[in-house]
């Protein structure tokens, strides 16, 4: 088995965990299925950072209105994703070394409550909802991304030192 | 590691600001706050609060028992007037004494904008009483006690299938009736028990499909020419663009002959109870204010409305307090702000009002006003949920407000909600329950009942012009500005006489003087896009 660092598509990951769900907790083969869904709520998670800037210097309403449903979006991804990684560190013995470090973890979670409370700012009437509250809510979401992002590279590191078969 | 150490400590970072930030969201809720502070000429008025999650509860609807009644104070005695009605919003007794009930529902079909208009589509239906089964609503009952004993002899549906009505009047055979989208006309009789003709359209009002506040009220100017009609805002601090708020936020004149309609003022984010002073003759309104700035802001109002007046939604509230969230900001129009005249406190949600003089009240009761506050769901601890009286003197209230009609909570339920008031043809007071399907009748203890039945529009009564000419000069201070000629109290008392005109000179000349404030009005403040093809007549 090969462990490759391009995530698989959601699909392919759905399916792989559907045929492989009556076994658990038996370890199986197959890439981390989190991985897979992570995206879906990284990429909304960095457009509401586009949307609140086009907001903030528009003042187009349909802007601050993206940005909700994009965190809505994202929100929900983003707890399939948590909840997918949490079982599989749980219950998938034979994937945890390819599982990412506890800083790139912590961090994503981190992006995520962030996030999460992004939402209930966005959620107020009017401006102040986006500037600058939750406008900077969004950039301290998709900073704390990119660092998550960044922390995951170290298991590869580690892996060409060997660490990996440790 | 150096990359872990780094990471390590912007995690303790970023916990630590989250932590920060929750706290802040944290709020005491207030409730060491004197509410009592907040009723009267100038309320003491807290630091706006941007809670994460606004302040919510919301009491679900658990309806009167038999034989459960409100209390009342000693002196007076309550009783149910008519049950088992469909969400009675407004009570309105014509001039020989009988009452029109009217039960409206809000329309439906309200566009989901945001995520929150989901959620909050379902934490209102909680509150409007959504268990059991419910009747269908939005009719007009006409409730009669020929023998004047406080007892209902006859009842019947005068109208059923209504756009979502609220207020209505009657004068010449007519009876007006505010839909939220219209004002109607049916031709109707005094003491007739069914009205079977079509209705004629006076004037369409901003209606759908957001219609965020729908209810419409209605009055009729003392001298019978003209209707007053509410139109409440599209929004809660026009979140969702001005471009959803023309014409709206405001309080319309319409000439009942011609339909021509104008905004008589504006800023007034959801005014309700629209009734005329039997004395001065002025216009007084309840105003609903703003939420989500914390359990003691906005307080609701009570006020004299003056003529061309601008009262700050949605920029500014109480005058010059600016609020932050509305974009972008105009300091012209907080400048123009008139600060309302009495204080309800907040959140208490105040729909209907009627003035008690000339009743069969106490003298206790003798001078003033009732207020029906239908209660707050904005704020930790309810407010509301109970009819007040304000004393009133030389046609302005003075002095503190009282509770009358209490006992609507059972702990952290609710068994009613009071809306509109009206005095009944026996000079009690008559409260409408939305939210119990009754409406009640307090009466004083001893008996007393008036030797004639007053109208709830007392039309004739007070000085006539009252209304129409003196409000109209402290309101614009720039009509001696744009000159003479264009004087829209010297208009209007030609407006009658032109009904063929298709535009007639009283709506024109009122706008010109009320352009010539500012250079970029407010678009509150534009008038209705369609005139009626034809007058009513």
């Amino acid at each position: 088995m090969e462990f490759t660092r391009f995530p698989y598509t959601f699909l392919q990951a759905g399916l792989v965990f559907m045929a492989s769900s009556h076994s658990l907790p038996v370890a199986i083969g197959g890439p981390p299925l989190y991985a897979g869904v992570v995206p879906f709520a990284t990429v909304p998670f960095i457009l509401v950072l586009v949307s609140d800037i086009v907001y903030w210097r528009t003042s187009n309403l349909f802007w601050q209105h993206a940005s909700e449903w994009l965190l809505l979006a994202a929100s929900v991804m983003g707890g399939i994703a948590i909840a997918l990684f949490l079982l599989e560190a749980l219950f998938r013995r034979s994937i945890r070394p390819l599982l990412p470090g506890w800083s790139a973890a912590v961090l994503f979670g981190a992006a995520y409550a962030v996030g999460i409370v992004n939402n209930f700012v966005h959620a107020r009437d009017g401006w102040t909802g986006v500037v600058f509250l939750g406008l900077g809510l969004s950039i301290a979401t998709v900073v704390l991304l990119v660092l998550s992002a960044l922390a995951r590279r170290a298991p590869v590191y580690r892996r060409e030192l060997g660490a990996l078969h440790a | 590691m150096r990359n872990a150490a780094t990471f390590r400590r912007s995690t303790a970072l970023v916990g630590g600001s989250l932590a920060l930030l929750l706290l802040a969201g944290c709020n005491e809720g207030g409730s060491d706050f004197d509410i009592s502070s907040q009723i009267g000429p100038d309320p003491v008025l807290p630091a706006p609060q941007a809670a994460l999650l606004p302040d919510l509860k919301v009491a679900p609807v658990i309806g009167w028992t038999e034989g459960q009644t409100p209390s009342v104070p000693d002196g007076l005695t309550v009783s149910a007037y008519a049950s088992d009605l469909a969400h009675p919003r407004t009570v309105h007794t014509l001039p020989n004494g009988d009452v029109l009930v009217v039960q409206g529902q809000g329309p439906s079909g309200k566009p989901v904008e945001r995520p929150k208009d989901l959620i909050r589509g379902f934490i209102m239906t909680i509150a409007q009483g959504g268990g059991g089964e419910q009747r269908e609503s939005n009719l007009i009952t006409l409730l009669q006690d020929t023998d004047r004993d406080g007892v209902v002899d006859n009842r019947s549906d005068l109208l059923t299938g209504l756009a979502s009505p609220f207020g209505v009047a009657w004068i010449d055979d007519t009876l007006y009736v505010a839909t939220t989208e219209a004002i109607v006309a049916y031709p109707y009789r005094l003491g007739e028990t069914e009205i079977t003709a079509e209705p004629e359209v006076v004037t369409p009002l901003p209606g759908g499909p957001i219609n965020h506040h729908w209810t419409k009220d209605l009055a009729l100017s003392p001298d019978g020419e003209r209707l007053y009609v509410s139109v409440g805002s599209n929004s809660n601090i026009a979140e969702r663009g001005m471009e959803a708020e023309k014409g709206r936020a405001a309080i319309w004149e319409v000439d009942r002959a011609t339909g021509a309609s104008r905004v008589f003022a504006s800023g007034l984010r959801n005014p309700n109870g629209l009734t005329f002073h039997p004395e001065t003759g002025t216009l007084f309104t309840v105003v609903n204010e703003r939420d989500e700035l914390g359990p003691n802001l906005v307080p609701d109002y009570m006020t004299s409305v003056q003529d061309g007046g601008f009262y700050g939604w949605p920029w500014s509230y109480y005058g010059d307090h600016v609020d932050d969230r509305v974009h972008p900001p105009r300091p012209d129009m907080v400048e123009r702000a008139i600060k309302p005249d009495y204080a309800l406190s907040s959140h208490v949600a105040a729909l209907g009002m009627t003035f008690t003089m000339g009743s069969a009240m106490p003298d206790a009761y003798a001078n003033g006003a009732f207020v029906g506050e239908h209660g707050s769901w904005n704020r930790g601890n309810f407010n509301g949920y109970k009819v007040i009286y304000i004393p009133f003197e030389n046609g302005t209230p003075s002095g503190m407000a009282e509770d009358v009609v209490t006992g609507f909570l059972d702990g952290d339920d609710t068994r009613g909600r009071p809306v509109g008031l009206a005095i009944d043809g026996t000079g009690a007071l008559l409260v409408a329950d939305d939210a119990g399907n009754t409406v009640w009748r307090v009466a004083a203890a001893d008996g007393s009942v008036t030797p004639e039945p007053i109208g709830t529009d007392r039309v004739g009564a007070g000085p006539a012009d009252a209304a129409a000419a003196p409000a109209a000069v402290p309101a614009t201070e720039d009509t001696a500005a744009t000159d003479a000629g264009t004087n829209p109290a010297a208009a209007d008392s030609e407006a009658a006489a032109t009904a063929d005109q298709e535009a007639p000179a009283s709506p024109a000349a009122a706008d010109a003087s009320t352009a010539a404030d500012t250079a970029t009005p407010p678009q509150t403040e534009i008038a209705p896009a369609t005139l009626p093809e034809s007058g009513t007549q």
